[in-house]
């Protein structure tokens, strides 16, 4: 006979089945209690809450990313109440600013229009001055009238040469015969 | 069912948002729902994780809570599959892999074995509880949870999602394996 067959070992199977799950119950009240109390003291928890706080962050990035850079104007009331000037010293050297080149401007080429109108712009320089005529006459010497030349004190005769020439007067206005 | 009724109100009052009316109602159930997780899982650390999950879970949808039953079932049932969903967890199967534990659901520290247990002798009690351990899961949840004596068949039915004779079925199934394992071994 097997001690299963009576009923009291079948009680006994169910009484270890029963010791099976008879561990003391942990204070799973504190437990849910001290979890639900944190869940509501962060505010940032909540899923309304966290999706606002990203959408503001993601929307003050993209402004920083997209703003212009602007040189920051210097404010004149930025050099009232300075306070005492420090002792001279070696003035600091600084490095020059970086400058822009300045642009090159390439002169234009010069063409054959060009040329020939440059050319009708300016001042006749052939038309003579008044006066350059002279200039441009031959010397011309009169030996009756220039006085003589010494040579180590010893004078020498003026050479003979012919007359100089007389011009009569010629009227050109075409007026003296009816006068 | 007494005792649901009577938490009824504490039902009432932690929809409209009190918690220290949610707080009794997790005392009043417990020790119902961590039996429940342990039935499943066999390891008293695990099974009051479950617990805590399940009453969370519970807070966060009692606006879900129709009432159709009882709030201990409604809350167990939640347990129930949540220590289901860790059963069957690869994780846990890894764990248990690499270092199995050395005895499942081991002797409770200050319980003194019931009078009907003392019958059997120790080396006998160690033998069933073993055989029990064995059992198919269906089988096993099904006779612990019937035995743990704090529910009855039909809310025990009702937690595990199975019509009550589909439950005595398999409790009496569970009982005669494990006496067919007992006396193979003699």
């Amino acid at each position: 006979m097997s001690e299963f067959r009576d009923d009291a070992a079948e009680r006994a199977l169910d009484a270890v089945a029963r010791a099976m799950t008879a561990h003391p119950a942990p204070d799973v009240a504190s437990a849910v209690r001290a979890r639900l109390g944190a869940g509501r003291a962060t505010p940032a928890a909540r899923p309304g809450w966290t999706a606002a706080a990203l959408a503001a962050a993601a929307a003050v990035v993209v402004a920083v990313w997209l703003a212009p850079e602007r040189p920051v104007p210097a404010s004149p009331a930025t050099t009232v109440a300075r306070g005492p000037r420090p002792p001279a010293g070696p003035a600091p050297v600084l490095a020059p600013a970086p400058t822009r080149p300045a642009p090159r401007v390439l002169a234009p080429a010069a063409t054959a229009a060009s040329r020939a109108a440059a050319a009708s712009r300016a001042p006749a320089l052939a038309e003579p001055w008044p006066g350059d005529e002279l200039k441009a006459a031959p010397l011309r010497l009169d030996p009756l009238t220039e006085p003589s030349l010494a040579i180590d004190g010893i004078e020498l005769a003026p050479l003979a040469g012919p007359a100089p020439l007389e011009f009569e007067a010629v009227d050109v206005s075409g007026r003296g015969e009816e006068e | 069912m007494s005792e649901t009724r009577a938490a009824d109100p504490l039902v009432e009052r932690a929809r409209g948002g009190d918690d220290a009316a949610f707080g009794a109602l997790v005392e009043a159930h417990q020790a119902r729902v961590f039996r429940a997780a342990l039935a499943v899982l066999g390891s008293p650390e695990e099974a009051e994780d479950v617990a805590q999950e399940a009453f969370l879970t519970a807070h966060a949808k009692l606006h879900t809570f129709r009432g159709d039953a009882a709030f201990s079932t409604w809350v167990g049932r939640i347990a129930w599959r949540a220590a289901l969903d860790r059963r069957r967890s690869l994780v846990r199967r890894l764990k248990r892999f690499v270092s199995p534990p050395e005895d499942e659901w081991p002797e409770p520290p200050a319980g003194d074995p019931s009078p009907e247990a003392q019958l059997l002798g120790r080396e006998q009690r160690d033998r069933t509880r073993r055989a029990i351990a064995a059992l198919p899961a269906g089988l096993r949840d099904a006779l612990l949870m019937a035995t743990a004596g704090d529910q009855p068949y039909e809310q025990v039915a009702a937690v595990l999602g199975i019509p009550v004779g589909t439950l005595k079925w398999r409790v009496s199934e569970a009982r005669k394996r494990v006496k067919a394992s007992l006396e193979a071994r003699r």
